[in-house]
């Protein structure tokens, strides 16, 4: 549970590239990583948070996102049929947020998931689902530069696996 | 741009995650080849969807197809997730030209397994739905037990194929002889009807369903909204309401008064698509004006529109250069104040309809207009309007009212206090909206509620800017000296 005092402190965060961003409390704790590392480190105001696995303009990023859902209630924790809800629809400012190129959008995805910033990633995700649902492996392969690397025998069961598709 | 896939840098459980997302948004009958594709595409996707329990849980089968092998191999790799399954049941001709019920074999592999149903769908084709070709593999309908044990269930639907005017007698029959059917459900499941008989709600569930969908399509009939009158009476219970009218010819049914619905807390409405026998009958706003909905808080609405090319989709959308489907949807009948008279939210999507362009040779030649009168909802707080056309404008007013109107046009004039506090566009840009803001303000402050009044919001850059109370007259004017200053530059250009 915050405090009026939490409200008010502010957080200093160093990213990989050795950049420091000053935050609010509020806006840092989205991040359950940021938020156990602080309550580990205690009331030090002056010492840092480390976050070497994100670098500058993707940590300006993802604080972008953090800023405008600073007031959002803390997400439920994970339900045992994993918050299935049937929609891949994004919120409109989250839409707008996420229109990036590829490299930021898997950028942003892995610090959400670092950070445990768990909505930011759900929207990442969401993101990617929307981008691959519908499409055919080759389809799939060509937008995301991947290489199809089956062996022979993967390739024979894959081509056994298409026949199921087919009638009776 | 790098030849490095970025997609192989997500863990495992993030790609899982991602996995999951397209499992829960792809409906059971693609579920399981979406499934097979995510499988296909290389060695580090297919290790992840053979491990996401979640990508294999759609059951389907129709005319066949997939094989049986597949279902049993999805319902293997399913593990013990929830199923999401569609029982499939055809017509077939008896020896005496009478026709009978029959469903697909794959009944058999799903019936053991309705202790982990999460969704039940039962689909209903006719001959026509099967293009002619022979059922090879189906089973008698009498292995479908009377009482069916689905502790998980959540939703429940009857869809009929394809949904057109064939005749429905088989199945209707057999629906009448499965009334008796007993369903096992700790908890009364969500409940959607697509062309279909709305009284095949199942009876034991009717005194406990919070959640209804229809959606109608391609039909012609009359009797719809009049059923469906008739289902919600039987349904105390409901909160949730959603009607879907697409390709829809809207007649006028025998009704002629309004009934309550006070249940009713959220609705939808779509309408898309959909026409009327003759022009400028406003048939949407006489049928629909019979609901009253006292208790609806949110409710968002979905409409289309053309560009006045002269089809038949216009005649029920148009009234002069007014496109009036909007309002239908919200105007009261002549013996209400309003229709929603606690609505607070209201959600409006405006689609421009697939096919239509504006163009040189259309009759009209200013933009489509949408007639939202300010005041036709008194109690309503926030306003939101999405398109991703710009080409569209709204206005408030008709002008002043003739008796050629239609008579809910004379309710749309007056000027009434509202308790609106924000109107938030998204928008491609708000020239169409600028005047209709402009005159909210003035109403506003004529009825003494601009000091209820927030703000406003429109998209730009990809972002809301937010204008407040103070500045909206400001941003009015300066918005509407931009465009004036612009337009003698669009007509050059164009």
């Amino acid at each position: 549970m915050s405090t009026t005092e939490d409200k008010t402190r502010k957080v200093k965060l160093v990213t990989s590239d050795n950049e420091e961003f000053e935050v609010d409390w509020e806006v840092a704790t989205r991040s359950v990583l940021i938020k156990h590392m602080l309550e580990d480190i205690g009331e030090s105001e002056e010492q840092a948070i480390p976050l070497p696995n994100v670098t500058a303009n993707v940590l300006k990023k993802v604080l972008e996102w953090c800023e405008h859902h600073r007031k959002d209630p803390e997400p439920a924790p994970e339900s045992s049929d994993d918050n299935r809800k049937r929609t891949l629809e994004i919120g409109d400012w989250d839409a707008k947020f996420i229109q990036v190129d590829q490299e930021m959008l898997f950028e942003i995805i892995l610090a959400a998931n670092y950070l445990d910033i768990k909505a930011l990633l759900d929207v990442g995700c969401k993101t990617v689902a929307n981008m691959i649902k519908g499409k055919q492996p080759e389809e799939i392969r060509k937008m995301f530069n991947i290489v199809n690397d089956f062996t022979p025998e993967e390739e024979a069961q894959i081509k056994k696996e298409n026949e199921w598709a087919e009638d009776r | 741009m790098s030849n490095v896939s970025l997609i192989s840098s997500l863990p495992p459980e993030v790609l899982e995650h991602v996995f999951k997302r397209v499992a829960f948004d792809t409906a059971a009958e693609e579920r399981p080849f979406i499934a097979l594709s995510l499988s296909h595409v290389c060695r580090s996707f297919r290790r992840v969807a053979l491990d996401c329990s979640h990508l294999w849980t759609g059951l389907s089968r129709r005319m066949g197809r997939p094989r049986i092998d597949f279902l049993e191999e999805c319902i293997r790799r399913s593990k013990s997730q929830p199923l999401d399954v569609v029982i499939t049941f055809y017509t077939i001709e008896g020896i005496n030209e009478v026709g009978r019920v029959v469903v697909d074999d794959m009944l058999e592999l799903i019936l053991p397994l309705r202790a982990r149903w999460r969704s039940c769908s039962w689909q209903f084709l006719d001959e026509e739905g099967r293009g002619g070709e022979d059922i090879v593999s189906h089973t008698q309908t009498e292995r479908l037990p009377r009482d069916i044990d689905a502790p998980l269930l959540e939703e429940f639907s009857v869809t009929r194929w394809p949904g057109n005017d064939m005749p429905f007698s088989h199945f209707q029959d057999f629906l009448d002889e499965r009334e008796g059917t007993v369903w096992n459900t700790p908890n009364v499941p969500a409940v959607t009807l697509k062309d279909s008989y709305p009284m095949m709600v199942p009876p034991q569930w009717r005194d406990h369903l919070h959640s209804l969908t229809v959606l109608l399509t391609r039909f012609t009939l009359t009797e719809d909204l009049r059923l469906l009158r008739r289902l919600l009476r039987t349904l105390p219970s409901l909160t949730s309401l959603r009607l879907s009218l697409v390709n829809y010819t809207i007649c006028i049914c025998p009704v002629k008064f309004t009934e309550t619905f006070p249940s009713v807390t959220s609705m939808s409405i779509e309408v898309l698509n959909c026409t009327q026998p003759y022009p400028r009958s406003h048939h949407l706003w006489k049928e629909t004006r019979l609901f009253y909905f006292p208790n609806v808080v949110e409710l968002r609405i979905t409409v289309d529109f053309g560009f006045g090319d002269g089809t038949e989709k216009d005649r029920l959308n148009t009234f002069g250069k007014f496109h009036i489907n909007l309002y239908s949807l919200l105007a009261a009948g002549p013996d209400l104040q309003s229709r929603y008279p606690s609505l607070e939210l209201l959600d409006i999507t405006i689609l421009q309809r697939a096919g239509s362009k504006p163009n040189s040779k259309s009759k009209r030649k200013s933009p489509p207009t949408f007639l939202l009168p300010h005041c036709c909802i008194p109690s309503l707080k926030h306003l939101r309007i999405r398109s991703e056309s710009p080409h569209w404008k709204l206005s408030d007013s008709a002008g002043e009212f003739k008796k050629s109107h239609p008579p809910y046009f004379e309710r749309g004039g007056q000027i009434v206090p509202i308790n609106l506090e924000t109107v938030t566009f998204d928008l491609p840009c708000v020239d169409g909206v600028v005047l209709w803001v402009k005159r909210l303000a003035t109403k506003l402050q004529d009825t003494n509620c601009w000091n209820r009044f927030s703000d406003f919001k429109y998209a730009e850059d990809g972002k809301f800017v937010t204008v407040s109370r103070e500045e909206v007259e400001h941003w009015c004017e300066t918005t509407e000296n931009q465009m004036k200053s612009q337009a003698p530059r669009k007509r050059k250009n164009a």
